[in-house]
């Protein structure tokens, strides 16, 4: 029986519909385009607005999560705050259902210490590609004028590329991030593949 | 409730995937007990279920280096965990 003939008020039809979605995606079908990109349950102004982040910021779980005072309506990006000089490390996760993703610090390089519990030789890279399930951690210095840096986060290998940042803030400034958003890679599957294939594993004998 | 890539030591039968973990009724609990070994570094969990990853229902995991046991780079001023993902406004029974 097909899903449009059943009741759509009862417990069956949900039932059916699942069985339907399951079985489109195990034939390979991909889900339809995300209509947005969230970091840590976040985006920017531009592709969420108040009631659709709500459900979302639940996840939040960095203390250092806040929002601007003076632009409290339209800011919903995520903060992090750092100190000049000093290095942080971020443990960057894709938690999302379909889509690979690039990550990239503007003007900051990353240095690639682990991932999933490996220690890795530690390479720079300026932006970071993250499929899902995947966990990676890099280092990053403070080492750039004292002023707000855009996080960007955008879709791998979708026809649209959906963009969405968040902000590197060094304690106490006061400029807001500017200059263009720095671009990664979009559809190139060579780059993806050459990263994955430069992380390796940190043995005994690099030490 | 599954983890990405965190080993099932002495445990496989609670691997968190429908089949081998029965579903976790709404207003109830379980206690997932793990043993983690050897696997320093950063994992995330998610429910493997009915699409509440998707509704946000995912949290990052830290697996920490014994104390005095050093890791391979000095000890970071900070460390945050950020948590990607694609995201939908659609409800997944209306998704396709």
């Amino acid at each position: 029986m097909h899903a449009n003939v059943i009741d759509k008020n009862t417990h069956n039809y949900l039932f059916f519909v699942l069985q339907d979605l399951k079985s489109r995606l195990d034939r390979g079908r991909k889900l339809p385009s995300p209509d947005g990109i969230l970091i840590n349950g976040r985006s920017n102004g531009a592709t969420l607005n108040v009631e659709q982040g709500v459900l979302a910021f639940d996840v939040c779980q960095s203390p250092t999560i806040f929002v601007l005072p003076k632009l409290k309506r339209k800011t919903f990006f995520f903060v992090y705050v750092v100190v000049i000089g000093k290095t942080y490390r971020l443990r960057i996760s894709n938690v999302g259902l379909q889509d690979s993703l690039n990550f990239r610090i503007q003007n900051h390089r990353m240095k690639l210490v682990e991932v999933e519990g490996t220690h890795t030789l530690q390479t720079m890279f300026s932006s970071l590609d993250v499929h899902v399930g995947q966990s990676y951690s890099v280092l990053i210095t403070a080492d750039q004028s004292p002023r707000d840096y855009y996080v960007v986060v955008s879709s791998r290998f979708t026809d649209k590329i959906i963009t969405t940042t968040g902000v590197l803030r060094y304690s106490g400034s006061s400029t807001p991030a500017s200059g263009p958003i720095p671009g990664g890679p979009t559809i190139q599957v060579d780059w993806s593949l050459n990263q994955a294939r430069a992380i390796r594993y940190l043995s005994f004998l690099h030490m | 409730m599954d983890r990405n890539g965190v080993q099932n030591r002495r445990n496989s039968y609670v691997d968190g995937m429908y089949g081998t973990t029965c579903p976790i009724p709404p207003r109830s609990n379980y206690t997932y007990i793990l043993q983690v070994k050897d696997q320093i570094g950063s994992f995330y969990y998610f429910p493997s279920l009915a699409f509440h990853k998707a509704a946000g229902g995912f949290g990052g995991i830290r697996i920490l280096s014994r104390p005095g046991i050093p890791v391979p780079f000095a000890d970071p001023a900070g460390d945050y965990t950020v948590l990607i993902g694609d995201w939908y406004k659609f409800n997944h029974t209306v998704i396709i």
